[in-house]
């Protein structure tokens, strides 16, 4: 389906891990700032041990990587463990997003959706 | 944060060490992001659920990856099979039925949160005072003793034979007021000579320089001294170390050889203590011992063994006229009475006190949870209509409170240490080493035993009783809760009956505290100051040399601005200070009769016309050889009557070489000098110049603002500049202070006491609206049938009244029981525990809160509209 290393292997992707991913896309972000943004867009709180064990899960699986600061970020926080998305998450993600596309267009098939 | 830390243990390691301090940090942030305390609150549920169900589900191994499973729910709720995940689906469903009522379960956090935070704080304190070894090695063997028989003279005898004291090491200390002079100051210091084993008995070691060594106690040796850190910081400055320094006490040079760790300044009873010097360097008279106990010893045997000691050493003459008056020949405290003293059992007492308003506020949780069981009886029946087993439903309800219990145990953590402080702050005693307020492990397991040990109780039974009742559908309509209520106001009747015991014992301190201020203690302290004058000994010798400087201190202090008059005394009142001497009335002895004994002070003419004590006979003093004698001196020395116009001489030290003539010219009415708990004993009071002493007070009759300590200081300075002010204090915060133990006992006591009466009234006000509720539909039947609504109101409060009699009965019946407890370890002079008026009181406090916590019920009930009431149903 990709040609990435088999991202295909990592499907289907918790929907917190995906969330994750999404929010890292847009740059490297710490353990706040995921929450913040996920709480955000979706109702309910986010706490933090259940964070982090998501956390360690893409960790594990090369999805995302620790990293530094971004040059850009307004309150640079050196203490804190900042994550990026690795080329492998960005495969994995986009892979994951496919198959939720499908997904969708399933369940529009069998009327569940308004037609796009 | 600390708690949160904790909790995480409950993690896999792998993830509690990659991101412990991540999860930790973020919590953090999202707590400092709150609004208010609210909110704060939810997010430690939500932060102790999730921690809790995250370790289950890390733990069985399911979703650490997501490896081929489906994907599951946020909720994480439907394929639950192995025990522990559903353990973790119960975790999570019991916080998010906990946030479905957030105005019971806020009401059950506070009221446990509190409940815990209270124990917890007096535990804190109580096991830094009573439970943590003293910081010296083998603290508890250390003993201080005492004895009339016992100065630097006797000490060697003493010395050579510890093992006849019960002792197996003894190194003797006393204790010198004097004026140092290091480095251009003059300080007043207190001083402890000391013999050799001093400092290696309490462990303390020199942290700059070194300890005295065995040269240094020779007679011979050149005087040495090692120092506070407090005083060689203040001296010579921080960051300097002995060499060569000298320090000069009443004229004796001492090298400071070593500087002492900081804080340690007090021994025993001793306080800010700054010099140490061997003993055998500044022979004063007067000394103590501070001796180990021989293993297996109590300070009992060994106090037995040291009087058969003083017995066979000491002159028998002596022995038996001390016996006769009644005074022991030797005291010897532990080290650890010394600085406890009198507290110790009020200690325990408190940590009682707050238990019983943990069982207040357990039962008062326990009574909500079971409210809540029944509110939610038809959920339960539904759950076990579609196949929970009943210890399914239980393992729920206690999950719920098991969280609400972690939760305010997390609270009552973060509660504690302010709580704590605050006792510090009340606390009148000194408390070994500076305390530290901290989650101590023994705090920690305490404070989590009593959580534990809440869930189970406040949890099981209504868990119980709110599934056990709902077997089925049908069961979810009408009767059948009867177990449940009889329950609740069984719960009712423990809380009335703890919080009765509580406003009592209240109640006993109030009479005490009032009993040891009377209104009138018979002197005036406001707006009077106290000078402490302390004579450099080898300057002042001379008797006429003390009186001229006391009489030029006196005029001088008398002309500061902000200062009316000004008067000398030898001793302020309540202090507990004064010389107790036998005198000779001047009149023959009764047969069998001794020199009686009186406390004996000495002024300027004008002292009691200052203090306004007032006369009853006579005039005041006016010239030499004339003195006052209060009512009890003069029942005591003349009980013929006939005081005013006889004469009493004062033996004079050493006793051979006579004494002073003084003769009473007025009799003053009896005074509270030694405090309220103290009866009036017999007083005389002489003219200063009959008999001057170097140590003396300047009592200041001031206006505001009165004199700060650097006039005082100048004003002293004036007539003679090596001596120093000791310090000055007002008279009125010297009888504040003479009431910081009853003060501290009232306060904490009473705080605890209007804590249980309000979580008592609580508790009865929830059962009785809960009771209009469920019986609603009956009354609004019988409104319907034409029942007056008073009548209908009349069996709430009749339903009020019996619950409230049978609480108060019981506590009454406990309080009778424990008297015996609160009166050993309370203290309560000329206060009896069982005192009928206190209980009936008492009774009456609680009578009165059962019937407002009724108020509102009984309103609700007789304002039902039968109509729309029985629509409803």
């Amino acid at each position: 389906m990709s040609d990435a290393p088999s991202p295909d292997g990592s499907l289907p992707l918790h929907p917190l891990e995906f969330r994750i991913l999404l929010v890292l896309l847009r740059g490297a972000g710490h353990g706040y700032r995921i929450v913040k943004e996920i709480e955000a867009s979706e109702a309910g709180r986010l706490y933090p041990a259940n964070l982090y064990r998501r956390i360690r899960n893409l960790l594990g699986k090369g999805l995302i990587e620790e990293t530094g600061p971004p040059e850009d970020e307004v309150e640079p926080d050196p203490r804190r463990t900042y994550f990026r998305v690795t080329g492998l998450g960005r495969d994995v993600a986009r892979a994951e997003a496919r198959r939720l596309e499908e997904l969708v267009l399933e369940a529009r098939d069998r009327d569940l959706l308004e037609p796009a | 944060m600390r708690a949160y830390r904790l909790l995480l243990w409950l993690l896999p390691r792998d993830l509690r060490r990659a991101h412990g301090e991540g999860m930790a940090d973020l919590l953090a942030r999202r707590l400092g992001d709150a609004r208010d305390p609210m909110e704060r609150a939810w997010l430690w549920v939500g932060a102790v659920a999730d921690v809790v169900a995250v370790s289950l589900s890390e733990r069985l191994g399911g979703d650490g990856s997501a490896s081929g499973r489906t994907t599951r729910g946020q909720a994480g709720g439907l394929g639950g099979d192995s025990p522990l995940r559903r353990a973790a689906f119960t975790a999570r469903y019991a916080a998010r039925t906990l946030r479905r009522a957030p105005a019971s379960t806020a009401a059950v956090l506070v009221i446990l949160s509190l409940g815990v935070a209270a124990p917890t704080a007096v535990f804190s304190v109580v096991q830094s005072v009573l439970l943590r070894p003293l910081p010296h090695p083998e603290g508890e063997r250390l003993v201080v003793l005492n004895s009339p028989f016992l100065d630097a003279e006797a000490w060697p005898a003493w010395s050579t034979s510890p093992a006849a004291l019960g002792l197996d090491r003894v190194s003797a200390f006393t204790i010198w007021g004097g004026t140092a002079r290091a480095n251009g100051q003059a300080d007043a210091v207190r001083a402890m000579p000391m013999s050799e084993g001093f400092l290696p008995l309490l462990g303390w070691n020199a942290v700059l320089g070194r300890n005295p060594g065995p040269a240094d106690f020779r007679p011979d040796a050149p005087p040495v001294a090692v120092v506070s850190t407090r005083y060689w910081n203040r001296t010579f400055g921080e960051g300097g170390a002995p060499g060569g320094q000298v320090v000069e006490i009443d004229g004796v040079s001492f090298e400071i050889v070593g500087v002492l760790p900081p804080g340690v300044t007090t021994f025993a009873h001793y306080r800010n203590v700054d010099v140490w010097v061997p003993l055998t360097a500044a022979p004063v008279p007067g000394a103590g011992i501070l001796g180990r106990l021989q293993a297996g010893l109590t300070s009992e045997e060994a106090r037995g063994r040291a009087e058969a000691f003083v017995v066979a050493t000491a002159d028998a003459a002596e022995v038996g006229r001390l016996r006769e008056q009644g005074r022991s020949l030797v005291n010897l405290r532990t080290l650890r009475t010394l600085l406890t003293g009198d507290l110790r059992g009020a200690l325990w007492a408190f940590l009682g006190a707050s238990l019983l308003v943990l069982v207040i506020a357990s039962a008062n949780a326990a009574n909500l949870l079971l409210a809540r069981g029944l509110a939610r009886k038809r959920e339960l029946a539904v759950r076990r209509a579609i196949g929970a087993s009943r210890r399914r439903l239980v393992a729920q309800l206690l999950t719920e409170a098991g969280l609400l219990a972690a939760v305010s145990t997390l609270l009552a953590l973060a509660l504690a240490p302010a709580a704590t402080r605050a006792l510090l702050a009340l606390a009148p005693m000194y408390i070994p080493g500076a305390i530290e307020v901290r989650l101590d492990p023994l705090v920690l397991t305490f404070s989590v035993a009593l959580a534990v040990t809440v869930t189970l109780c406040a949890g099981l039974a209504p868990a119980l009783l709110s599934t056990g009742m709902s077997r089925g559908l049908r069961a979810s309509r009408g009767g059948a809760d009867r177990g449940a209520h009889t329950l609740e106001s069984g719960l009712v009747v423990a809380e009335l009956a703890a919080a009765l015991v509580m406003v009592a014992v209240t109640g006993l301190l109030l009479r005490a505290f009032l009993v040891l201020s009377p209104s009138d203690p018979g002197f005036a302290v406001e707006d009077r100051l106290a000078v402490e004058i302390d004579l450099p000994a080898h300057l002042y010798q001379s008797p006429e040399r003390v009186a001229t400087f006391a009489a030029a201190v006196t005029e001088r202090l008398g002309n500061l601005p902000g200062v009316e008059r000004a008067e000398l005394v030898t001793y302020v009142p309540l202090r507990g200070l004064s010389d107790y001497v036998p005198v000779d009335p001047g009149r023959p002895l009764a047969e069998g009769e001794r020199e009686p004994m009186v406390h004996l002070r000495s002024g300027s003419p004008g002292y009691t016309a200052l203090m306004e004590m007032p006369l009853v006979a006579g005039r005041r003093p006016a010239g030499p050889g004339e003195s006052l004698v209060n009512e009890s001196a003069a029942r005591r020395l003349w009980p013929a009557g006939a005081a005013l116009g006889s004469t009493f001489t004062v033996p004079s030290r050493p006793p051979a070489t006579g004494g002073t003539l003084h003769r009473v010219v007025g009799v003053v009415a009896d005074a509270r000098i030694f405090g309220g708990m103290v009866e009036s004993r017999p007083e005389a009071f002489i003219l200063f110049g009959d008999r001057p002493v170097p140590r003396f007070n300047v009592v200041l009759l001031t206006h505001s603002p009165p004199p700060g300590l650097e006039a005082l200081r100048d004003g002293v300075e004036d007539v003679d500049p090596a001596v120093p002010v000791t310090g000055a204090t007002s008279l009125a915060d010297i009888a504040w202070d003479s009431m910081v133990v009853p003060r501290f006992q009232l306060t904490l006591v009473a705080a605890l006491g209007v804590v249980a009466l309000l979580l008592a009234g609580l508790g009865a006000f929830a059962v009785l609206t809960h009771l209009v509720a469920r019986r609603r539909r009956e009354m609004c039947v019988r409104l319907a049938l034409g029942a007056p609504p008073a009548r209908v109101a009349a069996g709430v409060l009749a339903h009020t009244g019996r619950v409230a009699a049978l609480g108060i009965g019981a506590g009454m019946a406990l309080a009778w029981s424990l008297a015996g407890v609160i009166e050993t370890t309370l203290f309560l002079p000329t206060v009896d525990a069982r005192d009928p008026g206190t209980l009936a009181g008492a009774a009456a406090v609680l009578a009165v809160a059962a019937a407002a916590a009724a108020a509102v019920p009984a309103l609700r009930a007789a304002s039902l509209d039968p109509i729309s009431g029985l629509a409803e149903e």
